[in-house]
């Protein structure tokens, strides 16, 4: 089974259950023979209820110094409404709008963000799909409601929130659209949008993804996205862009995230995070250690020489950072460098004794040393 | 109704495959695996199903504690991770590969690694973690405590994992669990892959 990211909600799980809770199967004629009015009240029913979920079940980051500066820019885009925007403890790169008005932005796609204007760019297209009434319309079109009950995961939740099928074209290309004029009214650089989508076409390529988040739409679409937002940018180069604003708000975040991929072993998603020049100095020391670890899970021919450098990197940065002195330890082991090794494997547990690997560490040392010295 | 009995129940409602339980009358006695040449001894008053590719024990039901030993083809060992072992890959390679597709699987909240150690398993370099970790709403939102070991034969992946309630029940047979570990045993050279 294909997925496109560590959290394992592949689109086809997200259709199956969809699919399973279609407009015929859960609602038939009753709710088309609503009026508008009980279509609305049951539309704000079901979603409030999903939400209370969401919360519920811990899907929530729950950062709320993260939540007052996602706050703060969406009410900088959409200063005449009340917008209420929360961050989702979840490492896919998506974001959605639902009913009641409320924006969720998961921290995945936080960490593929580089700066404020990319954020701008993000909640200025999730507003503007709140503003257009989107949540209703795509309803009117039968998409959606028969989702509204989907139930856990995550996955069921926004299935239950969102139109997981994507909006329409022209609703998306509407919203990329008064997203872009909130950004510019705003004091955004509106050329900020289209790198985001760009980078994200390119870790899709990389990582072979198949499925891409729902956000971003699937290929075609996405490059299509990235020449529209060129459009309506007009190479209008001017405007706020706030990448230490962003990165201060967003860096215990981005941080933690990356700890979680690089817990699962996904080398291929640490370095497109991480690899592009000067991304490891913002996670200074952790950023090169992480890239070392994504070469070394990766696995590829010349992977084991970059995830050396990127750990002598991080040792650099600073000498007494443990994790990177273990992880090369074991590459320079399995490149027969055992007197680097050892000396590697020694001062890691000089500097972390009671590390979790450290067990490891002191069997490997033993090993070394009567190897070396027999 | 018996031990057996509720035993039986509650696993015929739980799965659709059916399994021959059996009780363990004698715990010096060699249990062995149809999948795979190993073999161990299991506590005496545990039933025991050999019916599938693993050894799977429980005293009180397989949702309240149980034992499962396997032998995972190398091929299909990470799956999760889309990863393979190997006969030579080193033990803290194992473990960490094993600790990640555990994560990657997606099916475990609050999931956290209590502790990874190197371990002689079946007289073999190998691996034991300890982690926790919570079942989903569906299955009783319980917090579980797991131990399992593990090591590279020349076929294939062996482990043996022990996980429980972690109130009450992980406790209670955590020794069961390490005394079986010890007495686990590749019986014949495996042939190489």
């Amino acid at each position: 089974m294909r997925t496109y990211t560590h959290t394992k909600i592949a689109r086809r799980d997200v259709f199956g259950l969809v699919g399973g809770l279609t407009l015929g199967a859960m609602f038939p004629r009753p709710v088309l023979a609503l009026t508008e009015e009980a279509q609305r009240d049951r539309l704000l029913f079901e979603t409030r209820e999903n939400e209370a979920r969401l919360a519920e079940r811990g899907f929530l980051a729950g950062d709320t110094r993260l939540d007052a500066y996602l706050q703060s820019v969406m009410n900088r885009l959409y200063p005449e409404n009340k917008f209420s925007v929360r961050a989702i403890k979840d490492l896919d790169a998506n974001a959605f709008a639902v009913a009641t008005g409320n924006v969720y932005v998961h921290t995945g796609l936080l960490l593929r963000v580089r700066n404020e204007a990319e954020l701008a760019a993000i909640l200025g297209h999730e507003g503007a799909h709140v503003l257009g009434d989107h949540a209703y319309k795509g309803i009117r079109e039968a998409k959606n409601l028969g989702v509204l009950v989907a139930t856990v995961p995550l996955v069921g939740l926004v299935a239950g929130l969102t139109s997981m099928a994507g909006y329409s074209r022209d609703l998306e290309r509407e919203a990329d659209r008064v997203g872009l004029q909130r950004m510019v009214a705003a004091g955004y650089d509106p050329t900020a949008a289209a790198p985001l989508f760009e980078r994200m076409a390119a870790e899709i390529e990389a990582r072979k993804i198949k499925q891409p988040p729902y956000f971003f739409a699937d290929h075609p679409k996405l490059l299509e996205r990235v020449q529209n937002f060129r459009e309506f940018a007009g190479g209008q180069k001017t405007g706020i862009v706030s990448t230490d604003e962003y990165h201060s708000a967003t860096h215990a975040m981005q941080l933690q995230s990356l700890d979680l991929i690089h817990e699962r072993k996904d080398g291929a998603t640490l370095i497109c995070l991480l690899a592009d020049a000067g991304r490891t100095a913002l996670f200074a020391p952790s950023g090169n250690f992480l890239l070392g670890e994504g070469y070394r899970f990766r696995n590829a021919p010349g992977d084991a020489e970059l995830a050396i450098a990127a750990y002598t990197q991080s040792t650099n940065e600073r000498p007494d950072f443990a994790g990177a002195y273990g992880a090369r330890a074991r590459l320079r082991a399995k490149q027969g460098d055992n007197a680097g090794a050892l000396e590697d494997l020694e001062e890691f547990i000089r500097l972390a004794p009671d590390a979790r690997e450290a067990s490891f560490a002191r069997q490997t040392i033993d090993r070394l040393r009567k190897e070396i010295n027999p | 109704m018996t031990r057996a009995g509720i035993l039986f129940t509650s696993l015929v409602i739980a799965s659709p495959s059916a399994m021959a339980w059996t009780a363990v009358t004698d715990e010096q006695m060699p249990i062995a695996a149809k999948r795979g040449n190993y073999s161990l001894q299991l506590p005496a008053s545990w039933l025991y199903d050999l019916s599938g590719s693993t050894v799977l024990a429980s005293h009180d039901g397989v949702a309240l504690e149980q034992i499962n030993v396997q032998l995972i083809p190398h091929k299909d060992a990470f799956k999760a991770i889309k990863r393979s072992s190997s006969p030579d890959m080193p033990n803290e390679d194992l473990a960490e590969a094993y600790l990640a597709n555990l994560q990657a699987d997606g099916k475990l909240a609050d999931f956290q690694i209590i502790s990874s150690d190197p371990a002689e398993v079946a007289g073999r370099a190998g691996f034991r973690v300890h982690v926790r970790f919570r079942l989903p709403p569906a299955a009783g939102d319980t917090l579980m405590d797991c131990t399992a070991v593990g090591t590279a034969l020349p076929d294939g992946l062996l482990i043996a994992f022990y996980r429980a309630p972690r109130i009450h029940f992980y406790d209670k047979w955590l020794p069961a669990f390490d005394h079986a570990v010890s007495t686990l045993t590749v019986s014949t050279p495996s042939k190489k892959t």
